[in-house]
């Protein structure tokens, strides 16, 4: 991209470097929080978060996703904004962004803001920049929409709490799964300078919820939550090492999202791999598919992976291939099976699920039945009986089912230039009745974005 | 063939109205259809009978839907009646029928297994699909009166769940929405309730004074949304996947 640096550099100009400098970070969701405006503002927000528009990569824009600027003094190697990258640099001020913010939400293009930052003097400095543009936007713009902010690793407690009472949502990048990667191609950062911080926002987000009364909502510490992301396959840690660290996080860190980022080699550098395939699509779409199973159905890491599996399986998703280590459990009596045992079989979800349970109460369902109610009959049919009976006369048998499932689109769903995620059918609720579910079906429609 | 067809108003109230009325004259249900609006598909029936809203008979239905199956059935259905479906009304109608013959009423809606209950759940979530997206995809224009103005297409008549929304979250801004297919106005006034104008078309060429401002913005919008993109990750077929083409047409970074 050519932008011609001058002193006094267009809002276009700036936008382009500072919007492209910030692309590379993955969460874009602007859910989690549900808030009515007061009347005297501009902005509200739902919990299910909102898609306004999708770029040409097929991912989500929600907010306004931009760097407050990509100068920086850190030197990591996989970061296209490096101390030693010699690439066009801009900052904006805090008013420039509020206006963007502002005008752009009035238009209804955005969900509201996004902002990051390379490390400008110091992390101090930077933290103390991006609190005081969150204090105009909010209190002299009055805007009352999402807002998402990084916490940036090394800056002053205070500073980050400060920010957090603004804020939406906080996280602060992972960036690499272990301390060997972080040491090796970020040796600015360490383990400890990231999660300081991060075991800070955990505390605040605790105490926060711990206040007995809490008289103004507005003044609640990050209340949709806390996530982080981590580069996938820059470094050589496998997914039973990521899907670990993964758990650890939701688990000890209380966090909402984990978000895994496919490496996109933007430099030249002799420590980075160089991937002829271009970004790892496929690893990063089955990560997203076990940290679902993670956080709502009731799996554990080491059910998924080993130390002697490390790695998932390339053509069967994770729900499928665990179901298939164990058929000893199957089939199972749709009729009779209790909630979390029914979340285990695939080709059911979540709602599916909810739907059985409830509508098992008025008499026994059929296949026909579990068809209405948006169960993947092609799937779960190897797995299931109902009322006694499997749907056809099928063997239970790994080989056998494995070849089953195999039908050549199930195959190949990730051909190198069709992503596609499933399609978006008739039981993937949005209303307001179904948040929950809608909220999932949502975030994983748009889990790259 | 039908004994009663009842042709009704396309509204809550016209449907309602209907339904009140094939209980109070008693007529079979299993042979009355109720169709709500114009027809495209003429059907026989002995007997015809166009009801006019009213208000007390809607009330008296409205009540006894929360009454007997819930709350949350009566949203459902006020939501399955936005939807653009010809049979929109006679499925209503008859999921009340077999409602009522239930012994355990609320468990209507988990009743999938009726095909009028599945017709109405399957409208409901189309139509709540369709304003979650129109929630994200819908675009304001301010032109040279400082009134942001916005011109929709969309299947369902979804504009006053539309309104609501904006209303809430802009609620010092002069706003108004255009569903072009319908030529139904929503209009917000800054600081007050907003209201529907029905039947008046829109001055076409009002979209061709914007502000300067106006088109900065545009500009800006459309840099930020072309420069967000991973090129590594190219992908048109997942962007229309989740973005379809209907939407695009009016929304002013695919122009």
């Amino acid at each position: 991209m050519d932008y011609c640096v001058t002193e006094t550099m267009s809002m276009a100009g700036k936008l382009g470097i500072l919007a492209d400098a910030a692309k590379y970070d993955v969460a874009c969701t602007s859910s989690g929080v549900e808030k009515n405006g007061d009347g005297t503002g501009i902005g509200n927000a739902i919990s299910a978060g909102i898609c306004h528009s999708f770029s040409s990569d097929g991912r989500c824009i929600s907010l306004l996703k931009i760097l407050l600027t990509n100068e920086c003094i850190f030197d990591c190697k996989y970061c296209i904004n490096r101390r030693s990258n010699d690439v066009a640099r801009a900052s904006f001020t805090p008013k420039e962004i509020c206006d963007l913010t502002i005008q752009f939400y009035r238009r209804n293009y955005i969900e509201g803001l996004f902002l990051s930052s390379g490390i400008l003097r110091s992390p101090d400095y930077t933290m103390e920049l991006i609190y005081q543009t969150l204090l105009l936007l909010r209190t002299e713009y009055h805007f009352q929409g999402y807002i998402h902010v990084k916490a940036i690793p090394g800056a002053d407690k205070k500073l980050i709490y400060q920010a957090g009472l603004l804020a939406d949502r906080m996280s602060i990048n992972l960036e690499l799964p272990t301390a060997e990667g972080l040491r090796e191609l970020a040796p600015n950062k360490s383990r400890e300078k990231i999660l300081t911080p991060m075991k800070l926002i955990r505390n605040g987000i605790l105490e926060s919820k711990n206040e007995i009364t809490i008289y103004n909502k507005s003044r609640q510490f990050v209340p949709a939550g806390q996530s982080t992301q981590m580069i996938v396959g820059a470094t050589r840690e496998n997914d039973y090492q990521i899907m670990t660290i993964a758990e650890a996080l939701y688990d000890r860190y209380n966090l909402k999202r984990v978000f895994y980022s496919a490496f996109v080699r933007v430099n030249d550098d002799t420590s980075l791999p160089v991937l002829k395939e271009g970004p790892p699509l496929l690893r990063e779409h089955r990560l997203y598919q076990a940290d679902f199973l993670l956080r709502y159905y009731g799996f554990r890491t080491s059910e998924l992976l080993s130390e002697e599996r490390p790695n998932f399986n390339v053509l069967l998703d994770p729900k499928c291939n665990w179901a298939l280590g164990h058929l000893e459990l199957f089939p199972m009596e749709i009729n009779r099976a209790d909630y979390s045992q029914l979340l285990r079989i695939p080709g059911i979800g979540v709602k599916s699920a909810q739907r059985i349970v409830k509508a098992r109460r008025s008499g026994n369902l059929g296949f026909d039945d579990l068809k209405k109610m948006g169960v993947v009959l092609k799937r779960a049919l190897y797995f299931i009986t109902c009322n006694g009976k499997m749907m056809y006369n099928t063997k239970i048998e790994e080989n056998y089912i494995t070849r089953n499932l195999l039908s050549p689109k199930e195959l190949y769903p990730f051909s190198k230039d069709s992503v596609t995620y499933r399609q978006l059918n008739l039981f993937d609720d949005m209303s307001d009745g179904g948040n929950e579910f809608y909220m999932k079906s949502r975030e994983r429609s748009c889990m790259n974005g | 063939m039908y004994e009663w067809i009842i042709y009704c108003e396309d509204s809550l109230e016209g449907v309602f109205t209907a339904i009140y009325e094939a209980y109070e004259f008693k007529h079979n249900h299993e042979r009355t259809y109720i169709q709500a609006g114009e027809i495209s598909n003429f059907m026989l029936a002995e007997h015809t009978r166009s009801s006019k809203a009213d208000q007390e008979k809607t009330r008296k239905v409205a009540g006894t839907v929360i009454r007997e199956f819930g709350m949350d059935c009566y949203k459902l259905i006020c939501r399955a009646l936005a939807s653009y479906e010809e049979f929109k009304a006679d499925s209503v109608y008859h999921m009340i029928v077999h409602g009522i013959s239930m012994k355990k009423r609320r468990d209507l809606l988990n009743d999938l297994s009726n095909s009028y209950v599945l017709n109405v759940f399957k409208m409901k979530i189309e139509v709540c699909n369709e304003i979650h997206h129109m929630y994200g995809f819908l675009r304001f224009t301010e032109i040279e009166n400082g009134l942001l103005l916005s011109k929709i297409g969309p299947k369902n008549n979804i504009i006053t769940f539309l309104a609501a929304h904006f209303e809430d979250r802009f609620p010092l801004e002069n706003f108004a929405i255009y569903d072009e297919t319908r030529e139904l106005f929503a209009i917000h006034p800054a600081g007050k309730q907003f209201f529907i104008v029905t039947g008046e078309k829109i001055d076409e060429d009002v979209f061709n004074h914007i502000t300067h401002e106006e088109e900065l913005y545009q500009e800006l919008f459309k840099t930020f949304w072309k420069c967000i993109a991973i090129q590594g990750r190219k992908n048109k077929k997942l962007q229309t996947q989740m973005l379809p083409l209907r939407f695009r047409d009016y929304m002013m970074e695919f122009r």
